[in-house]
Formats: C-alpha cells, structure tokens, sequence
C-alpha cells in the first residue's frame, strides 16, 4: 500500500498535464500599419483652368495638367500574437510581434489630384477658335472673342470647352462677377463716385483702315479730379455702325488724377459703306452715378 | 397906342391856341382819310388775285397803321392789329421765299397740309449764323468741316467768311444743323425748325441726306436700354431718303441743312422781302 501511494500520486500528476497546456490560447491579429502596397493605379488625366484676371489688358486663362489617380492599394501590418488564459480571454495578454513576418489587408480604392505641370505651349481649341498657351500655361484671350461674348450685358455665366488633343477637354465657367472681381469692378463698394471731370481719350493703333483689318482702339482715361475717386466705371462704345457699337471698356476705380488705359479690338467688316470716309461712335461711361462726361471718336475708313 | 398894345396881347395869346386847334382838325382829318384807306387796302386785299398786289396792300396798310398809331386811341390801335393780322390767312401763299439771311423756304403741299421747305442752307448763310453767334473755331470744327465748306476763319477780325456763298453748306452734323435753325427762328422772330423724320421722307429725294427734328427711337429693347445706360442718345438723320439714327456729331458728306416753317412765317417772310424791295 505504502508503495503504490507515491506511484498513484505520480499518474495523477501526469493525468492533469494537459489540463494545464488547455488553459492558455494564441491568437494572430494586425498590429500596427507598416506600408501600403500599391495594388493598381488608375490614372484619368485631365486640363483644369482658372480664369486668372488680365494679362496684357485682355482676360487670361491659367491651365494645368491635372491626374486624377484611382489608386487600388492594401495596407500591411505587424504580426501580432496574443496569448491569453483560457479562462481570461478579456484580459491583454502577452503579445508579441512575430519579426519578419508581415498580414495583408484588403485592396482599398481611394482617389487622389495630382498636378501634373503646367499646360505649357499648347494648342487648344475653344468656341471653335484656336488659341496658344504661353510657357507659364496662361492662354490669353488676345482676339477678345470671350471678352466679346460679355459684350452681351444679358450675359452673366458664358460656359466653354477647351480642347487640347494631347490632354483631353476642360469646361470653363466664366460669370460677369467673377470677371468683375478680377478687374476690381466691386459693387460692394458703397462709396460715392464722382465722375464729373473724367477726361477720355481714344487712340487708334493705325491711321486708316481697310475692310477685314483688326482696329484696335485704346482709351486712356484720367480722373482729373485732385479729390474725389471714381468707381466701379465701366465704358460702353456706341455708334451707328454695328462693328464699333456695344463694345465694353471696363476701367474699375479711378483715384484722384489716377489714368488707366483699356483697349478693344475691333474687326472691321467687308460691308463698309463706300461714300463714308469717317464713322464716328461715342463711348459712355456707368459708374451707377450719374452726370459723367462721354468720349467723341472718329475712325478713318481706307479708299479702296 | 395902349389900345394898338391890348389888341396885340390878345392877338399874341391867342395865335397859338388857333395853330394848335387848326393842326387839331388837320391831323384828325388825316386819320380819317387814313382809316378810310386802311379799310379799303384791306377790302381790296380779299379781292385781288394779284399776289404781288396783296402783300403791297398789307404792307400799305401796315405803313399807314404805323404813321398813325401814336394818334389812334389805344383801343382802336388794337383793333387794328387784330385787323391786320385777319388779313394775312387771306394773302395766297407764294410759291418761294427768301429770309433775309437768304435762306429760300418752298411752299409745298402734301396730305392736306401745306408747309415751307427749304432749300439747302448755304455756306453764305451759315457764315452768317457763325458770326453772329461769334461761335468760336474750335467748335465749328467739330460739326462742319471747314476745308470742304470752302469757310475761311481770320484770326485778327475773328469773322468767317465763305469763298463761295451761294453753294450749299455740306457734311453738317445734327449740332450745326439746330444751331443754324434757332438762330434764324431768334433772329427773323418765326419758328424755322428742322423737319420731322416723317415729313422729310415723304417730301425729299432718295437723294436727301439731312437732319431731322426727330429723336431716334431704337427698335432693339436691348441695345435701347444699354445707350440708355451709357446715357448715349441718337439723332435721325434721313440718309438718301432713309431715317437712320445717328450720333448728334456725325458729319455725311452729303448731310444738309434742310429747314422748314409755317405759312405765316413765309407770309411773314415775303412781306419783308417786299419790303427790303420798295
């Protein structure tokens, strides 16, 4: 009996050694994110543009080429293992990050803008015209052809496409109050304008013109008050004949003896009137005040 | 002796008051006869289909109104005026008539309704206007081209001239064209006024070019609301026979001056014109 004591306590021990392997469990989990694996990339490039004021007294258009990027990517994470007591499975555990080894997730998708360059010494096409990015990506609207279509005071929002062959199209909204921003034509402004001794002057680049020349016609106006400032002053020609009529001169504040020069190309047409020598327009100005002085122009017209 | 004195005192006072009641019965005689014959002139005047011998007899009468006025009480002066002006509706009107600036007005009938219109305003005319008005140079310039108009300025008499008076004043603009006009209605006292747009179709040549009275009315809502904006108005210039609005300042070179004025303005006229004659 005394024997076979020692050996029973001796398999009851070795009975309850699994019982104490049993107890314990580990579990594998992501740990902190290491990188992300680059799956696939989408590229969709793309021409945005921003109207950016006035270049050389004409509106001026900013492009850039843009890629927006789908990007298909996973992240990867440490290797963590946890191992907890059975019968505490809430507890922290020991953890320890497995070295060398790595656990993936799942592809994610996400987009991303990325600026390209620059549009730079291209061609473009818009409104079925032709135009040219200059070396820092502006195209200036040196014809005034989107200029002219503001000439229209119904118009406030003027939406066009530019298209590029190599880059694809870009949509361009341009509205009257975002023009006027630019060109500091505020009507915000509250302060009274006095326009009473604006003094204008019109210029013409060429003496005489032929029919299918482009006369570019400059005013220079002078607030020639030493006091009060104008505002908000925008001119308008006028005449009888239709390609010098309506064509918008927007000049903006004036302070005291403070000049400004705009200038408007004009084309002039086939149809010129044989017996006329000089046509005459007048430019009026709007600065929401009233009593302003107006500009009187002649044009002199070639003999065939 | 004393009694020679008396009768020569008496004779002395009372020498006076016989002249002064002999010129008495002299003068109210000759404003009888005077009336008499203002009332036959007028008569006659109805009567006569001599135009010539019509407006002598206005002028007659007028004159020997004139002569009597001061003696005629105030009342029957008046009633002689209103006499004389009944008369004038009764004077045909004559075919031409010349202001005394020279400016030759047309009778001219159309639609029932008779007017004067005049023949293109002259350089001679026009110069006339500038001196009287003693407009300054710079401001000539800008609404008649001096060179074509063959106009002369001398800058010691600072008076224009034209080296040729009698042609036509051309490439007017509309600011020339109404000076010229309300000079001469200040000037003669009768309204001569540029025609309306209307009238000057229906009475001028696909060739009239000239200034109308007639402010231009645009059809375009829009372009019509924009000049009103920039605060730019039109003139209508009747362009060869067409109405085309235009600005105050522009200069055809075919733009006249072209006047027109009422029956009894060119009545009024050729009185006078009978008048300088006599």
């Amino acid at each position: 009996m005394r024997r076979s004591l020692p050996i029973f306590i001796l398999v009851s021990s070795l009975g309850m050694v699994p019982a104490i392997w049993v107890a314990s469990r580990t579990d594998i989990y992501r740990g902190d994110p290491l990188d992300k694996e680059r799956v696939a990339t989408e590229s969709n490039p793309f021409i945005a543009a921003e109207f950016i004021g006035l270049r050389e007294g004409n509106l001026a258009f900013l492009f850039r080429r843009m890629d927006l990027q789908v990007i298909r990517e996973r992240s990867i994470y440490q290797k963590v293992m946890v191992t907890r007591e059975d019968d505490d499975m809430q507890s922290p555990g020991i953890r320890i990050v497995v070295p060398g080894e790595t656990l993936e997730g799942p592809v994610e998708l996400r987009q991303e803008l990325v600026e390209v360059g620059l549009l730079a010494g291209a061609s473009v096409q818009f409104d079925g015209m032709s135009g040219r990015t200059n070396r820092d990506g502006v195209l200036i609207d040196s014809d005034q052809m989107i200029l002219a279509i503001f000439d229209n005071l119904k118009v406030n929002r003027h939406t066009f496409t530019i298209t590029n062959l190599r880059h694809g199209n870009c949509e361009i909204e341009l509205t009257r109050l975002k023009m006027y921003e630019k060109l500091d034509i505020n009507y915000d402004e509250t302060r009274s304008s006095h326009a009473d001794q604006l003094v204008g002057e019109v210029e013409w680049d060429r003496s005489s013109y032929r029919a299918g020349d482009v006369a570019v016609l400059s005013l220079k106006v002078t607030n020639g008050s030493e006091a009060d400032g104008i505002y908000r002053l925008l001119g308008r020609t006028v005449s009888r004949w239709p390609w010098l009529d309506g064509k918008m001169l927007y000049i903006g504040d004036l302070e005291p003896a403070e000049s400004r020069v705009v200038s408007r190309r004009l084309v002039v047409p086939d149809d010129l009137p044989a017996d006329l020598a000089v046509l005459h327009l007048r430019i009026g100005f709007n600065d929401l005040d009233l009593g302003k002085p107006q500009v009187r122009a002649t044009v002199r017209l070639d003999a065939e | 002796m004393r009694h020679f004195l008396a009768v020569m005192t008496v004779f002395l006072c009372l020498l006076p008051m016989v002249a002064g009641a002999q010129a008495q019965f002299s003068g109210d005689s000759d404003t009888g006869e005077s009336i008499i014959l203002m009332k036959n002139l007028l008569k006659d005047l109805r009567r006569t289909a001599d135009i010539d011998q019509q407006y002598s007899m206005l002028l007659r009468t007028r004159e020997t109104l004139d002569e009597i006025a001061a003696r005629l009480p105030r009342r029957e002066r008046g009633v002689w005026e209103r006499r004389l002006q009944a008369a004038i509706p009764h004077l045909h009107e004559p075919t031409a008539v010349h202001t005394p600036n020279g400016v030759t007005f047309n009778f001219m009938e159309i639609r029932g309704k008779s007017f004067y219109w005049s023949d293109p305003v002259t350089a001679g005319s026009f110069v006339e206007y500038l001196n009287s008005n003693r407009v300054p140079q710079a401001a000539v310039e800008t609404s008649v081209d001096l060179t074509d108009n063959s106009i002369d300025y001398d800058n010691e008499t600072r008076k224009y001239t034209a080296r040729r008076p009698a042609t036509a004043l051309k490439a007017v603009s509309y600011t020339a064209a109404a000076g010229f006009a309300k000079w001469l209605t200040r000037r003669q006292k009768q309204l001569c006024s540029l025609p309306g747009a209307g009238f000057v179709r229906l009475v001028g040549s696909e060739a009239t070019t000239c200034w109308s009275s007639s402010k231009w009315k645009e059809d375009d809502p829009l372009r019509r609301e924009n000049m009103r904006m920039f605060g730019v108005a039109f003139r209508t210039l009747v362009y060869r026979g067409e109405p085309v609005g235009e600005l105050s300042e522009a200069r055809y070179p075919d733009a006249e001056i072209r006047l027109i004025t009422s029956i009894k303005s060119a009545k009024y006229f050729y009185l006078k014109q009978l008048q300088e004659l006599q």
